[in-house]
């Protein structure tokens, strides 16, 4: 009974949530409703009337009669439902669009380090999942107590036959609700188990069709591999499925047999009373019908009531979810203090970090100063931090221990908004929308085709777009539209490059910037990186230490650890491992006394 | 294929039958375990009529409490048992319709990893994943498929039944039958038109949708505050192009649903009209008026199902459709070419003899008439300024695509003879764009395979990998990414690199071709890696794409490339004595930044 309340409690929490924006359905739904109730009972009493009839007076006209009011009735009816679906069918689907995206909006606003965690993702599937239950939830309720009313409807038909069926049918539900509270929790946990292994089949699926690893796939020849492991998973998820079929089963035959008992009796006493003549033909016909009615409208409740208890459980799901997702934007935070203008220094106090849930410290008491408009250039062995500590300056993590300042404040006690608004970042994973050209350079802001066009011709793209069909319009790639014009590597580095450059904010962070690119490419970008990027501070992260010439500053991270600071300069007369690496990478450049030192060997 | 075919009822009827045979082919107990169901949900119908006819005959005929008690009984039992045996049959079917359902999904990724990549990659393929995405096809078709067959049994059962009262009623049935499948034809043409003019259209919602769950999307969201841009442009696209789509097509839906429902309200009063007739001026029994009732009623309830099952089958004709022309495809090739081809595993020559090469359904020739030739165990490198097609000899070579001219030749023979699983063997790629899968280090190096005599931890070693798996908690059974475990790591992207080369280093194939495997490492580690190239690549046939001209400097020879011809090719000293030579030029730009 409790669990009921709760499940209704939440079923309005839902409604509550989503009502702004569905209004109109559930007003349709609650008409719906009144028609639906109604309808069953009006292909029960017909029949009764003409069997009558047909048994009593036996006039033709007066059956005719019937025949047409009951057409008439049906007619009424038809027309009204099947306007209400012409109504409210497209609309309702426009609902779920939007209760959708409402749910895709959290999971793009919570906090990262969720969006990236295996659990998260496991619950978002589940949830995911089951978004067509929220969809129906208020039809759910309605039909629910649609039918509950149908229920007490067809008791009341049977009391009339004898008062006491009322307490026999009580008893058989009850005993019916025993099974089915039993069968439910059962069911619960292997949904859980379910969805684990449908994820996994979703993934060898995907790895084995899908575009992705296609390449690997293939040269590799490894769809045999994955097969091997798609055969494993399945047996094991077949027997899971299997034991719980089984226990369905068993359950089941209690509630065939309370059916059969329950058929069994209400007949053998309406016909009793037949034979007595205290009921007419018309009124057995009435309580036959009603008999098997009563039955499949009691499964239907369960039915619906179950849909009910798990639409529940969505919605504690859905909560649980709400709590965690609450983002960066939803931190309590302080505006940018107004600071001279063009000022944008950056400190690290002491930071240390650690991803989520692990032990290893991926950054360890480092600590440095960017002045403002001076350009930083961040190096180091892979593996070392050099990646994190763009995720932490974006805010997409928050550090572990100490503090990173930006103007003397605390980024995590920034409002996220603004912060980010003064970054322009390029990281290395970077993504390409398929979408215009212009609109891969603007994003979310206003287009100027002036500065499109700047930004495109800073970033050395021009003569790829002046060869598209299109033009700026052009779509990039070919997955959505057969029209579109792929870039290659090389090409989807220049757009990404033209992205920063066209939002044009104080700060700039680039992570491995010209690592597709060929020499030419390469040096030309550097050039319009000097010209572009300017007095603006900005981070540089890179492999090619060709880059380090264009910055002020060098920082080297080893293992977590910051291990020199200095100018390029500075630090080849340190002789320590920057001046170790620039020595290494250089060597191979130079033109006289090679060493070939075991090269693509002979 | 075309995709842009729209499908005919007769071809929908065609498809559906292949995938009935081919599902009986895949599982026979699916079908085997239906034909008692279907038996006992017929009997189950027959049943309930005909005990109740039974019973009013009795209770109006003038019978006793005994006998009807005894009806009754035996009306209970039959029903009980009957329900029973049904689920109990069920448990069997649902777990077949799920091993079935497994099995349909397997078949097809196998399929499509055996398409050519130039197939895989176009748009009905992403829309034949997506649809099979939700799984539910299968199911849903093997429901519909059984619906059908109950329904057309109900239909043949109550037909016979009602007729012998009077043959006209067939007519009446008949009629409804044509009635409701030229409904159906109408809506099936309907729904094509949707499915084929819309397809980019629901494949760009698809896409903007992944853009807010997808978490590879996470980082750029956040930091440009990309969601309500987003949003706004889900929610413009729905409302412009798919909304009135739907709108239309519930228009559609419900003028036949309107139709048929009158149509079954008017039989039904017809029939009414006629039996009554029959008990008020023909002497026809209760009893019997009952039964005929029911049994017409039933007969027209399975009328109406018909179009549902039919107009869901329908749904699922758009998959299955596809899903055919996967397999047939794939069966396709498999038949075609190839003789074993007895090539000396371990070294092989690589030569292009005049190659020229666009894309599919494009115009402009990215390689243009491209020969070299590498002879056994010898390095190349492919160099040259972005877009000049230096991937796209890779892809060629790895037969991703065909050349649009020319002949591609590996140890003398056209690779277009060679098959699938011998050449597969025959190259050890790292991509540009590599993968790694979420399983174990250990499983990401040997991806399967068995080598015997190489141990995959020295290829950890050779990768430079040793100290960072070392410090992992299970070491090289770590799982790379939490998707198939918690615990899983996160590899920055050199450390990836590195696993993708081992991978390579571990397959041992007398090709080796490596683009632009270094780029995300830091100096020391390609140095490390460099050095050890020489154990990667010895005796190996190598193709060697970078744009760092230090790593390409010692190969055996080096071809530049521009604008998909074949620019300059020669060693490096030779290259550098070209006058106004391209490779001169990027070569002293990159080293300039090195000089003090």
């Amino acid at each position: 009974m409790k669990e009921i309340k709760h499940a209704v409690s939440n079923v309005f929490f839902l409604i509550s949530k989503t009502f702004h924006f569905a209004k109109g359905q559930y007003f349709l739904s609650g008409f719906s409703f009144i028609w639906n109730t109604l309808t069953p009972f009006v292909n029960l009493y017909f029949p009764k009337w003409i069997l009558d009839a047909l048994m009593g007076r036996r006039r033709w006209e007066f059956i005719i009669f019937l025949l047409c009011m009951w057409a008439v009735v049906n007619g009424v009816i038809i027309l009204v439902k099947n306007g209400m679906e012409l109504l409210g069918n497209p609309y309702g689907q426009y609902c779920y669009e939007k209760e959708l995206l409402h749910y895709y909006r959290m999971e793009a606003t919570m906090d990262y380090s969720r969006q990236e965690n295996g659990e998260t993702l496991d619950e978002m599937g589940r949830i995911a999942g089951n978004m067509p239950i929220a969809y129906f939830a208020e039809q759910i309720l309605f039909d629910s107590l649609s039918k509950i009313i149908q229920l007490v409807g067809y008791t009341y038909i049977l009391s009339t036959l004898h008062p006491l069926i009322v307490l026999f049918l009580l008893l058989v539900i009850l005993l019916n609700s025993r099974i089915e509270k039993n069968k439910q929790k059962w069911k619960y946990t292997y949904q859980q188990k379910k969805s684990k292994y449908n994820r996994r089949f979703q993934y060898l699926f995907d790895a084995m069709a899908g575009y992705e690893y296609a390449k690997e796939i293939r040269i590799n020849g490894a769809a045999a591999w994955l097969e091997d492991k798609y055969q494993t998973e399945k047996e094991d998820y077949l027997g899971v499925y299997r034991q719980n079929e089984w226990n369905n089963f068993f359950f089941s035959i209690g509630t065939e047999l309370l059916n059969a008992l329950q058929t069994f009796g209400l007949y053998l006493y309406s016909a009793h009373r037949a034979f007595e003549g205290t009921i007419t033909i018309g009124d057995f016909s009435l309580y036959a019908g009603t008999v098997s009615r009563f039955i499949n409208c009691f499964k239907a409740v369960v039915g619906k009531l179950h849909e009910l208890s798990y639409l529940s459980r969505y919605i504690d799901d859905y909560k649980r979810f709400v709590e965690l997702s609450k983002g960066a934007d939803d931190r309590k935070s302080s505006p940018i203090e107004h600071v001279a203008a063009c000022r944008n220094e950056f400190v690290f106090e002491n930071v240390s970090f650690k991803y989520p849930n692990t032990d290893s410290w991926v950054l360890k008491h480092v600590s440095f100063q960017i002045n403002s408009g001076e350009r930083l250039a961040v190096v180091g062995y892979n593996g070392a931090g050099k990646s994190t500590l763009i995720k932490l300056l974006c805010g997409l993590y928050e550090p572990t221990e100490g503090r990173i300042l930006y103007n003397g404040q605390d980024i995590t006690k920034l409002n996220y908004r603004q912060y980010t608004e003064s970054l322009s970042v390029i990281f290395q994973d970077y993504n390409i929308y398929s979408m215009p050209v212009w609109e891969n350079i603007c994003l979310n802001a206003k287009m100027h085709e002036k500065r499109v066009m700047q930004a495109i011709e800073d970033s050395g793209l021009t003569n790829k777009i002046r060869k598209l069909p299109l033009g700026l319009e052009t779509e990039v790639g070919k997955e959505i539209d057969e029209g579109g014009i792929e870039f290659s590597g090389g090409e989807g580095q220049r757009l990404v490059t033209a992205r920063a450059f066209y939002k044009c904010a104080p700060v700039c962070f680039l992570d491995e910037p010209t690592a597709a690119l060929d020499a030419v490419a390469e040096s030309q970008l550097y050039e319009r990186f000097d010209k572009v990027i300017g007095n603006k501070t900005a981070i540089y992260i890179t492999h090619r230490l060709s880059g380090v010439k264009f910055c002020d500053k060098v920082i080297v991270f080893a293992d977590g650890e910051l291990i020199e600071q200095g100018t390029h300069k500075e630090l080849l007369a340190a002789a320590g491992v920057y001046a170790e690496m620039f020595r290494m990478q250089a060597k191979h450049y130079e033109s006289e006394g090679v060493d070939r030192g075991g090269y693509y060997g002979k | 294929m075309e995709n842009n075919e729209k499908q005919s009822l007769k071809q929908m009827f065609s498809n559906i039958r292949f995938m009935a045979c081919y599902l009986f082919r895949l599982n026979k107990k699916l079908y085997i375990v239906r034909i008692p169901m279907l038996i006992l949900q017929t009997v189950s119908s027959l049943v309930g009529i005909y005990f109740l006819g039974k019973l009013l005959n009795i209770i109006t005929g003038g019978g006793g409490i005994p006998q009807a008690t005894y009806c009754i009984t035996l009306w209970a039992g039959a029903q009980g048992g009957i329900s029973i045996l049904l689920n109990g049959l069920a448990v069997y079917d649902h777990k077949e319709s799920e091993r079935t359902r497994l099995n349909v999904r397997l078949d097809l990724a196998k399929a499509a990893a055996a398409m050519s990549l130039s197939e895989v990659e176009r748009p009905y393929m992403k829309d034949l994943i997506a649809l099979a995405q939700s799984g539910g096809n299968i199911e849903e078709f093997i429901r519909n498929l059984s619906s059908l067959a109950r329904i057309v049994i109900q239909i043949i059962v109550f037909s016979s039944l009602v007729v012998v009262v009077q043959p006209w009623i067939l007519l009446i049935v008949l009629l409804n039958i044509v009635w409701r499948l030229w409904l159906q034809r109408y809506r099936v043409a309907f729904n094509e038109k949707w499915r084929v003019d819309e397809a980019p259209e629901h494949r760009k919602y698809d896409h903007l949708n992944e853009l807010l769950y997808n978490s590879k999307y996470g980082k750029e969201i956040r930091v440009n505050h990309l969601v309500e841009w987003v949003l706004e442009k889900i929610d413009g696209h729905y409302k412009e192009n798919i909304l009135p789509q739907i709108k239309k097509c519930v228009q559609d839906s419900v003028v036949i649903t309107l139709f048929s429902e009158v149509l079954n309200v008017i039989t039904n009063i017809v029939l009414y009209l006629f039996l009554s007739y029959q008990v008020l001026f023909q002497n026809m029994r209760i009893g019997d008026f009952s039964v005929y009732l029911l049994g017409a009623e039933k007969l027209m309830g399975a009328l109406s199902e018909i179009m549902y099952a039919l107009s869901d089958l329908m749904e699922n004709a758009v998959f299955v459709k596809e899903f055919r022309y996967c397999m047939e495809f794939s069966r396709k090739k498999e038949e075609n070419h190839t003789e074993k081809q007895n090539l000396n595993k371990k070294r092989l020559s690589i030569e292009f003899k005049n190659v020229s090469f666009r894309y599919p359904d494009t115009d402009r020739e990215v390689l243009s008439h491209i020969s070299f030739v590498i002879n056994p165990g010898k390095t190349m490198a492919l160099v040259g300024p972005n877009g000049s097609g230096k991937s796209t000899i890779i892809k060629l070579l790895c037969r991703f695509y065909e050349p649009t001219e020319g002949e591609i030749l590996v140890g003398g023979i056209n690779i277009k003879n060679i098959a699938a699983n011998e050449y597969a063997f025959l190259l050890g790629v790292v991509f540009q764009d590599y993968k790694l899968f979420p399983f174990t280090i250990a499983e990401n190096i040997t991806m399967g395979l068995d080598m015997g005599n190489i141990d995959y931890r020295t290829c950890i070693e050779k990768s430079s990998l040793k100290e960072k798996v070392s410090s992992l908690p299970k070491q090289e059974n770590t799982f790379v990414t939490k998707q198939f475990d918690e615990k899983g790591v996160e590899l920055s992207g050199g450390e990836s690199q590195k696993l993708a080369i081992a991978r390579t280093i571990y397959k041992d194939s007398p090709i080796v071709i490596l683009d632009e495997p270094t780029a995300a490492m830091d100096p020391v580690t390609e140095y490390e890696i460099i050095q050890n190239f020489d154990q990667i690549v010895s005796g190996k046939t190598a193709v060697y794409i970078s744009h760092r001209l230090s790593t390409t400097r010692f190969t055996d020879q080096i071809i530049v490339l521009q604008n998909g011809c074949i620019y300059e090719s020669g060693t490096h000293d030779q290259l550098m004595n070209v006058e106004k030579g391209l490779y001169k030029e990027m070569f002293n730009l990159q080293a300039g930044y090195y000089r003090p």
